[in-house]
């Protein structure tokens, strides 16, 4: 049985110049870095540049690594780094919430099945977190997609841990306040559907 | 449940949702090594032996420029004695 080398190990050969090391790092880690940049970016071209960018850093800065430590923080700080430069500088993605609630509820109407709902709501988070700052926006998916600790966000943002509780706080606060304004009208139907089934 | 867990599970489900079943494309891996190639000439994508060679090169060079050095230094005064002879018998046709 032969055992799967550790990163430690990888990283050490990479400094040797093994490239096939960086190849093993990267089947490794790529759904890790893709799906994090992915979420933070919603753009799959950005999210694949981000990805190379980030594996090309481990290659760069391979002696630097503290092999001691692991290597994900350090791969999730890259990668969130390089998205929050890519979020920066693109203006479009504050588009109102509004206009999209009203593009999605008209349609979803007709259609009662339980996963075209789920679905709509799904795009209404999504859309609710393109609102967030981009600071609270990288805290709520490294918290709610990565399953995070607020101490290993603080790490990868670099921030306090009360920073990063602050963020969180009004990352969700923002996120149930978008949610309870698209389920209002849902939840007032049903509310009147079961009054006049009781006075009937 | 209260409310807070439910937006937390509607939260944790959506963004997992969106990003569960994409892969990057392949041709990201190989752009990766090419690019990661080019950074560094030292480097190969075959493995660990080019590192080694450049070494053993450098060390090959290094002991031929050793035994130049040598062969220079044993040279020397045989040169110096037969320019001495040059100038000893230029010096009696001068005088």
């Amino acid at each position: 049985m032969t055992l799967s080398p550790t990163d430690r190990d990888l990283i050490q050969r990479l400094c040797n110049g093994d490239l096939a090391a960086l190849g093993t790092l990267y089947d490794r880690y790529r759904l890790l870095v893709f799906h994090t940049a992915l979420a933070i970016t919603r753009d799959r071209q950005a999210a694949e540049d981000i990805l190379q960018e980030c594996f090309l850093k481990v290659n760069a800065y391979a002696r630097r690594i503290d092999v001691n430590l692991p290597l994900e923080p350090w791969l999730y700080r890259v990668t969130v780094n390089l998205a929050y430069t890519h979020v920066s500088r693109r203006s479009r993605w504050f588009t109102s919430l509004e206009n999209v609630i009203d593009r999605l509820v008209a349609p979803a109407r007709t259609t009662t099945e339980y996963h075209a709902e789920m679905s709509e709501l799904q795009a209404v988070i999504q859309q609710a977190i393109n609102e967030l700052q981009p600071n609270q926006r990288m805290t709520v998916i490294l918290y709610y997609l990565n399953d995070l600790s607020l101490k290993e966000i603080s790490y990868i943002m670099d921030c306090p841990v009360g920073t990063t509780k602050s963020r969180l706080y009004y990352g969700r606060e923002h996120l149930k306040q978008q949610l309870e304004e698209y389920l209002r009208p849902q939840l007032g139907t049903a509310v009147a559907n079961t009054r006049s089934m009781s006075t009937r | 449940m209260a409310l807070v867990e439910t937006v937390d599970i509607m939260i944790r489900s959506a963004l997992r949702t969106e990003v569960r079943s994409e892969e990057p494309s392949p041709a990201v891996r190989d752009a990766l090594l090419a690019a990661a190639a080019d950074e560094n000439p030292l480097r190969s994508v075959v493995g660990p032996s080019m590192p080694p060679l450049v070494e053993e090169l450098q060390e090959e060079n290094e002991s031929a420029v050793d035994d130049w050095g040598a062969q220079v230094v044993t040279a020397l005064p045989l040169v110096r004695r037969q320019l001495l002879l040059l100038a000893g018998q230029w010096y009696a046709v001068v005088r």
